[in-house]
This record gives C-alpha cells, sequence and structure tokens, in this order.
C-alpha cells in the first residue's frame, strides 16, 4: 500500500514531508522524487553522509600507490639512466602518480554511485511509465500496521 | 523571489524551449554542418595524403621539429580546460550564473580534447605505431620512458578525457531523463536506456549530489595538473625561451583564456539559432567576459614577467631568444599575438562593452587567434634560435598543415552541432534548481 | 579578547613606535649589513598586503562569506605604509646583496631603494582608497578593489623579484612573483582564521559558515602553493642546468637547509592537508587557527631557506623585528572601536577613521 502525494511547489513538499516526519512516520518508509536535490528533504530524513566517498577515497589511494608502483617496478626492471637523472626519479613519477590518483579516483566514485543508488534501474528502462517528474513527489509505504 | 505559479510555468517552460532545440533542424542548420564536415573531410583527406607521401609535406624540419601541429595540440587542450573551469570551478565556488553555460562548456571540454588528441597522432607521421606511447613493455620487455614529458602527456590527456567524459555524461543524465518526455518510439529508447532509469528518488540524487561534488573537486587539479603537464613538454627543456618556471599557471591562465573566448564564441550564435535569450542572459555573458579580462590580465603579466626577466638576467641566449620574438622573422605573429590578448581585452573594463554580444563575439574571435598565435609564437620561434647559430633556420607552414588546422576545427564544429541536436544544450535540471532559489 | 577602544592616535602610535624602533636598531644598533630586516621585512610585508588583497578579492568576486571579517582584513592597511617606510631603511643594508658592488642601471642602491618605497606607497594609497570605499559602501568599490589587486600582485612581484632573487643574481626563476603573491594571500587567509578564533568566542557570533569556508580556502590555497612549488622544482630539477640548479641544490640537498626545505613542505602542505580533508575540524576555531600557524610558521622558514644560504642573519634581532612587527599586525586587525561586535554581519562599520 502506497500512499502518494504530488506538489507543484518545493515549500508544499517540505511542508508535507515535516508533517510525515513529525507524525511518526518511519523515514524508511519515505521516499521522494525531485526534479532536483533538495538539501532540506536530506536532512530531513537522512543525514548520513554518503559512502560515495569511501569509493572515491580508496580509488585515489589506489591510484597514488599504483602510479608509483607502476613507474618505479618498471625502472627497476630494465634500469635506463635517460637525461641524467637518476633511474628512480620520483620528482618525474609523481606527475604520473598524480594524474592515476585522479582518474582513479573519479572512475571509482562514477562506480560507486552507480552501485549505491542501483543504477541502472532496468525496469525503468524498459517501460515508459515511471518517468523524471516536473513535480515534487512523496511516497509513503504503509505496511501492515494498524 | 517569483512566484509559485510562476515556477511551475518556468520549469515546464524551460524544459520546451531548451529541448525544442533538439527537433528537426533548419536548413541553417545543414549549411553549418555541411561546411564544418566539409572542413573536416580536408583534413582527413590531407592526413591521408600526408601519410602516404611521409612528413615532407609538412613544413617541419631541422631546427623546427615541432610544428602547427603542436600548436594545435596545445592550442585544442587550452580550449578544453574553460569547459571544466566553468563546470567545475564555478560550481565549487557556487556561482550560480554557470548553469546558463555549463552544458555547452562540458561538450565543448570533451570534443575539444578529442580534436586535441588526435594532433600527436598526426604529428607522430607513422600513426599507425601510436601504441608505442602507452605503458606496455615491448618485445624486448622495456618498458615506456616514464620521466619523459611526453609520457606524462599520455597520462594526462588521457585522464582528462575519461573525467571529462564521466563529468559531461553524469552531468546529462537528469536531463537525459527529461529528454527521453519528448521522444518517441526508438529514440525514446535511447534516452532511456543512455538515463539509466533515472526518477529523481532521494537515494538517487543523495549519492548523485556527493559524486558530482567528487567529480567537480577531482575535475578542478586535473584542469591545472593538464594543462601544467602540457606546458612542461617545453618547459623541460633546455632552451631559452622555453626552459622557464612561470609556463605551468602561465600556460594554464591562457588555456582558461582562450577556451572562455571559445565558449563566447559557440554560445553566442547558439543562443541566437536556437532562441534561448531567457535562459542565456546578458548579465551570464557579463560575467563570462570579466572571467576573459581577468585571464587577459594574466596572461599580459606573464609576457612581461618572462621579457622582463630575460633582459634582467643579462643571458645572451635568453635577451636574444626574446629579442628575436619582437623584432625577427616572426614579429608581426607577436605583435598580433600582443594586440589581440593584451591590448584589445582591455576594453571590457568598460562595463558597456561587457554587456555588448556582438562586442563579445568580435573581441573572442581576436582572442581565439591571438592565443593560435601565442602559442606559434612559443613553440616555432624557440626552435627557430636557440643556442648555436649555425643552426638557426625558418618554419614555413605548408598546406598541408594549414589545411589540417581547418580540419581540425571542422572536426569541433561538426561534433558541436551534432550535439546541439542531439543532447540538451543547457543544463535543465540545474536552471530548476537556480531557479527556486 | 578584550575590545580595545581603538582610535586614530593609538593605532598611529603603535605603527609610529614601532617603525621607528626597528629603524634605529637596524640604522644604529647593527650597522653591519645583515638580512635580518630583509626576511622580517619581506614576512611583514606579505601578510599585510595579503590581507587586503582577501578583502578585495572579497569585494571583486562578491564573496559572501568573507563579509563578516572584511574590516579587520582591509583594517590593517596602513601597515603597508609601514612597510614602505623600513623598505627605506633597507637602503643601509644593500651590501647584502652580490650586485651591490658591482652596481648597474637597473641594480643600483639608489634606484633600488626609490622604486620599492614608490611602489609601496602607491599600493599604500590604493589600499587606502579601497578602506575607505568600504566603510562608506561606495558603489565603486570594485573599482578600487581593482585596482587594488593590480597593484598587489604588481608590488609582491618586485618583493619577490628584487628584494629576494637579487640576492642570488643573475640567477631567475620567472615564476618567483607568481609564488609570492600565492603565498602571501595565503598567508592572508591564515590571518583571517586567527581573526575568526578571537571573533568566535563570543556567543551567538553566526560565524560558523564563515569559518568553514575560511578553511576550504586554506586548503585551496595550500594545495595551489605546493602545486606552484613543485613546478618550480620539477623545472629546474629537471633542466639540470648547471648555472640555475646549483641556487635550488644549495637549499634543498644540503644540510641544514635540506632539513628545512622538508620543514616548510610539511608545515604549508602535507600537514594542512590532512588536517583541513577532515569535514568536522573545518569549524573548530582551534584547529583551523592551529593549522593556519603552522602555515605561517611555514612560509617564515621558507623565506628562510631563500635568504640564509646567501646572507646571513642575526637571530635575536630576527625574531625581535618578527615579533614586534607581527605584533602590529594583530593590534590592527583586532583593534575595534566601539562599536558592539554583536553587530549583524556585513553591516560592519568598518572601524574608525585611520589615517
Amino acid at each position: 500500500m502506497i500512499d502518494r502525494y504530488s506538489f507543484d511547489t518545493r515549500e508544499e513538499f517540505l511542508g508535507k514531508l515535516e508533517e510525515l516526519v513529525e507524525s511518526g512516520v518511519p523515514k524508511k518508509n519515505i521516499n521522494t522524487f525531485t526534479p532536483y536535490p533538495v538539501h532540506q528533504a536530506e536532512e530531513l530524513l537522512d543525514h548520513s553522509q554518503s559512502p560515495v566517498r569511501f569509493f572515491t577515497g580508496a580509488g585515489a589511494v589506489t591510484g597514488c600507490i599504483a602510479g608509483f608502483a607502476f613507474t618505479i617496478y618498471t625502472v627497476l626492471s630494465w634500469p635506463l639512466v635517460t637525461g641524467g637523472k637518476e633511474v628512480v626519479s620520483i620528482n618525474a613519477f609523481i606527475v604520473i602518480a598524480y594524474e592515476l590518483m585522479i582518474l582513479f579516483g573519479g572512475l571509482t566514485a562514477f562506480a560507486g554511485f552507480l552501485f549505491l543508488a542501483r543504477l541502472p534501474v532496468f525496469k525503468n528502462v524498459l517501460s515508459d511509465e515511471t518517468e523524471f517528474s516536473r513535480q515534487f513527489e512523496i511516497t509513503v509505504e504503509r505496511g501492515n500496521r494498524k | 523571489m517569483r512566484s509559485a505559479e510562476e515556477r511551475i510555468d518556468y520549469y515546464r517552460t524551460a524544459e520546451e524551449e531548451v529541448l525544442a532545440a533538439m527537433r528537426k533542424p533548419r536548413p541553417v542548420f545543414w549549411v553549418a554542418l555541411f561546411i564544418s564536415a566539409s572542413c573536416f573531410a580536408l583534413g582527413m583527406g590531407l592526413w591521408v595524403y600526408q601519410m602516404l607521401k611521409g612528413m615532407g609535406v609538412a613544413g617541419i624540419n631541422s631546427p623546427v621539429g615541432w610544428g602547427v601541429y603542436i600548436v594545435n595540440f596545445v592550442f585544442w587542450v587550452g580550449i578544453a580546460h574553460s569547459g571544466t573551469l566553468i563546470s567545475a570551478v564555478l560550481f565549487l565556488f557556487r556561482a550560480k550564473f554557470r548553469s546558463a553555460f555549463n552544458r555547452s562548456a562540458e561538450a565543448m571540454t570533451v570534443f575539444a580534447v578529442m580534436t586535441a588528441g588526435l594532433f600527436p597522432l598526426i604529428h607522430l607521421g607513422r600513426a599507425w605505431y601510436f601504441f608505442w606511447l602507452l605503458p606496455y613493455p615491448n618485445q624486448r620487455l622495456l618498458w615506456v620512458n616514464f620521466r619523459s614529458p611526453l609520457m606524462w602527456d599520455v597520462f594526462a590527456v588521457s585522464t582528462y578525457f575519461t573525467i571529462s567524459a564521466v563529468f559531461f555524461y553524469v552531468g546529462l543524465i537528469p536531463d537525459l531523463a527529461i529528454a527521453k518526455r519528448f521522444q518517441t518510439g526508438v529514440k525514446k529508447k535511447i534516452y532511456s536506456a543512455l538515463s539509466l532509469g533515472w526518477v529523481g528518488s532521494f537515494k538517487q540524487w543523495k549519492h548523485y549530489s556527493k559524486l558530482y561534488m567528487f567529480l567537480a573537486a577531482f575535475a578542478t587539479p586535473l584542469v591545472v595538473s593538464v594543462h601544467s603537464v602540457v606546458s612542461w613538454d617545453f618547459a623541460m627543456s633546455v632552451i631559452p625561451g622555453w626552459h622557464t618556471t612561470i609556463f605551468a599557471p602561465y600556460f594554464v591562465a591562457g588555456a582558461i583564456f582562450s577556451g572562455t573566448a571559445m565558449v563566447i564564441t559557440l554560445v553566442v550564435p547558439m543562443r541566437k539559432i536556437l532562441g534561448l535569450y531567457k535562459h542565456i542572459t546578458d548579465d551570464h555573458f557579463e560575467s563570462i567576459a570579466k572571467i576573459l579580462l581577468f585571464t587577459s590580465l594574466l596572461v599580459t603579466y606573464s609576457y612581461i614577467v618572462e621579457f622582463a626577466l630575460a633582459i634582467y638576467s643579462g643571458n645572451v641566449y635568453e635577451q636574444g631568444s626574446f629579442l628575436y620574438r619582437l623584432t625577427g622573422d616572426y614579429k608581426y605573429f607577436y605583435w598580433g599575438m600582443l594586440f589581440c590578448n593584451g591590448i584589445v581585452p582591455l576594453a571590457l573594463f568598460v562595463r558597456k562593452l561587457r554587456r555588448n554580444i556582438a562586442f563579445l563575439f568580435v573581441l573572442s574571435i581576436f582572442v581565439n587567434i591571438g592565443m593560435w598565435l601565442e602559442r606559434f609564437i612559443i613553440i616555432v620561434t624557440a626552435l627557430a634560435r636557440d643556442f648555436n647559430p649555425y643552426s638557426w633556420g625558418l618554419y614555413k607552414p605548408t598546406f598541408v598543415e594549414l589545411g589540417i588546422t581547418l580540419g581540425s576545427f571542422g572536426f569541433f564544429f561538426t561534433l558541436f552541432l551534432i550535439f546541439t541536436k542531439i543532447l540538451p544544450v543547457v543544463a535543465v535540471t540545474e536552471l530548476k534548481e537556480v531557479a527556486d532559489e | 579578547m578584550t575590545r580595545w577602544n581603538a582610535n586614530t592616535r593609538t593605532l598611529f602610535g603603535a605603527a609610529a613606535l614601532v617603525t621607528t624602533v626597528v629603524a634605529v636598531v637596524e640604522l644604529f644598533v647593527r650597522r653591519t649589513p645583515d638580512a635580518s630586516l630583509l626576511v622580517a621585512l619581506t614576512f611583514f610585508t606579505m601578510i599585510v598586503e595579503g590581507c587586503v588583497a582577501l578583502a578585495a578579492t572579497g569585494e571583486l568576486a562578491k564573496g559572501i562569506w568573507l563579509i563578516p571579517i572584511k574590516s579587520e582584513l582591509v583594517r590593517v592597511y596602513p601597515l603597508i605604509l609601514v612597510a614602505g617606510l623600513l623598505s627605506l631603511v633597507l637602503g643601509a643594508k644593500t651590501g647584502i646583496y652580490p650586485w651591490s658592488e658591482h652596481q648597474n642601471g637597473w641594480l643600483n642602491t639608489r634606484f633600488f631603494v626609490v622604486r620599492n618605497f614608490v611602489l609601496l606607497l602607491v599600493t599604500y594609497l590604493g589600499a587606502r582608497k579601497l578602506a575607505g570605499a568600504i566603510r562608506v559602501r561606495s558603489p565603486h568599490k570594485n573599482r578600487w578593489a581593482g585596482l587594488y589587486i593590480g597593484l598587489f600582485i604588481v608590488s609582491q612581484s618586485f618583493v619577490a623579484f628584487d628584494w629576494i632573487m637579487t640576492l642570488e643574481y643573475p640567477w631567475v626563476s620567472t615564476l618567483l612573483g607568481g609564488f609570492f603573491f600565492v603565498e602571501s594571500f595565503l598567508m592572508g587567509l591564515a590571518v583571517s582564521a586567527f581573526v575568526l578564533l578571537f571573533r568566535m568566542r563570543a556567543p551567538g557570533h553566526a560565524l560558523t559558515e564563515t569559518l568553514r569556508d575560511a578553511s576550504k580556502m586554506m586548503f585551496g590555497f595550500s594545495v595551489m602553493w605546493v602545486g606552484f612549488f613543485f613546478a618550480q622544482f620539477l623545472v629546474i630539477w629537471y633542466g639540470n642546468i648547471p648555472d640555475e640548479v646549483g641556487y635550488v641544490l644549495k637549499r634543498v640537498e644540503e644540510a641544514p637547509f635540506a632539513g628545512l626545505s622538508r620543514a616548510v613542505l610539511f608545515l604549508v602542505w602535507v600537514i594542512p592537508f590532512a588536517v583541513l580533508l577532515s569535514r568536522p575540524l573545518k569549524t573548530v576555531p582551534p584547529a583551523m587557527a592551529g593549522v593556519a600557524g603552522l602555515i605561517l610558521a611555514g612560509l617564515f622558514i621558507e623565506k628562510l631557506v631563500l635568504v640564509l644560504p646567501v646572507a646571513k642573519v642575526n637571530p635575536g634581532v630576527l625574531a625581535f623585528e618578527t615579533i614586534v612587527l607581527l605584533g602590529l599586525v594583530a593590534f590592527f586587525a583586532a583593534a575595534r572601536d566601539s562599536v558592539a561586535p554583536q553587530q549583524v554581519a556585513g553591516t560592519g562599520p568598518g572601524g574608525p577613521p585611520l589615517l
């Protein structure tokens, strides 16, 4: 059993949302559909920080380590002195490690987002019914309760 | 503060007006597409000609081994940068005016990087050996030289392309879901698939907002590092005119300068043709003009510092290199560069001119030309005259090089024109968000 | 923090006193030319100009976050004149420069002193116009802000190229000017953190978001600083040109400067980066002021690393001058008139009429 409320403006939407939260409806039963992210709704429903940052951090650290590891390993596996620089020239490798840090960090952040937001939603892709609405909607799942 | 009715109405009209641009194109579109596609085809033809005949058909030789192809490479990477600036950096600074431009700017970034990426291949000559640039052990188990700035370029530009493409796509997801509403049949299915079934639920927006912030936070140091790495292609050498510490920020400022000018060049006609005056206003252009002015001043500062310190140092080679730029074979290009980049943009101190769209458009053309000349001057004059007078020489670009340059513009504009027809050119979702604040 | 009942005379008196004392010490007590004044004055000029530059940038970019602390930042502008007057004293110390023995058209004592004094004087006048425009909320303040930023960039470039780079004449680094004005800006941000530390002791301050924004800016500029540092270092290291690389090697490979350089990197980038990544710490005033303090310390040591391999410094005199000049900055920034600090953010009066 799902209750749906639709509003044309953000203020009405937030008003109803506050009302629902205050009336004791469990937050995990409330879902919202908005044309853009409404930060006040986030504060009302779920303060916790998104775990995307863990994916990002892990990717960035991996990229940085991989950058140094890869360059140092390859240069030691066949040590050639070019340009009079020492074989393990960290200053030069910093550039490579930096770029890989950003590359991996960005890609894992994207992957993390897809995973956490459970995208793509194949049901929506295949059917034409669910739409990204212009209105602000709230749905409340009322389970078997009194 | 608009009333509720005005806002609801705004959502619908914003969507319709922006997405109307994606309907059947008018003749002017086909003409523009034909012209740019022809230029592109010409460029490709000349490239094939070069591959068949050899690099001799290009003007590069000893001592100027890097010519117009490298100029174009740096030019196009520079153009790409301001797209990321407008998108990512202005997002971090919470500058609201960005939402009128950021979609076009992001598209410009992706297409400019693709264009730039062609040039190392063209310059290689034997383009089929391009994979030697990728880090893998060859049959003698010898890896690439990670100490080389050219290798840093490979990593930097590929990272930049990947992250820009991801950033562009992520920004598009909600707008693709809106675009789906205006399509039917197969097209509807395609947009539906591309939008990943986006519905704007609570969880989706929560993680999306964080992702967008992280991508913007990554893209910002990426922009700075990529053009710094490109500048280090030159600064890591020892020849006068190239070996100087200011190159990294100088190139980054120059990139933002030329890229902002290109945004103006693209968006002014686009706004006119697609009738988007309500969403891209003169106020937006004034803000962009201020960025143009500021970066012009930074670039002028760099010109002055480089020249002054070369004279101050008493180093015969540095002094010679800079005097050659001012009075030597390429002096008209140098003066043209100073005029287009340093003098003309000073007009932007006048508020009326900042808000005069026709003036901004003409100025942006000047700046694009001036920045191309700047890259030419830096690259060619330093190589034409370095330490030993016996090895001095001239460089004259041939029709092949100039034709391929024209082809690169054709490639870029073809991609951009196609973009205006298949994707929403303004970030509608962000427009709604900004309208409600 | 006690509220000083500042008025023009107290501030003027303090500035005049400090200027006179430092000048007397340098001219009469310590007659041998050493670089103590150079280091102290460079550091002082950078902090003071940086504070005003931060306020000017806030005006131009319409940075809302800066509004609550703008008056404190702009208030230090008369100290630019102090810096100018002390730069005249620097004329007596040009013995530390290698060019003092073989002077030429650009590098001679008289021109050196005159051009630097005039530049600082003009920068002071620009800052004064800006402060006045901010105080009366003039519609033309953007013009003065833009002018000041231009003067700031030129003046900081001269501090870098003329005061510091000529110590190693004929060595050239074209980025040094840019490096110095980024450092100066970072110093201005560090001062903001201190200003906020004091302001946030009063209850009902509503400055948490301001501190968060200042911390983010400090993070960004610290990263920008290390980027500029690396750009300079990498180019010189890679080129390995004998004429040039010696100057860097002296400061990075040889003891004791190697250790000091590493310390600079830690204090200005590594530690602030690690600390400022944390979200909750960004709004804790003592933590942010601590980071700001480390940044300032690191930047001071960096000046020593630039100067010491070439010129001697008397530690006692340097410490005295630095403390006294920094004290003056603090005195000016903290001086408030009799208006209550609970004034609504954004409507601060800008302080008493100054010089």
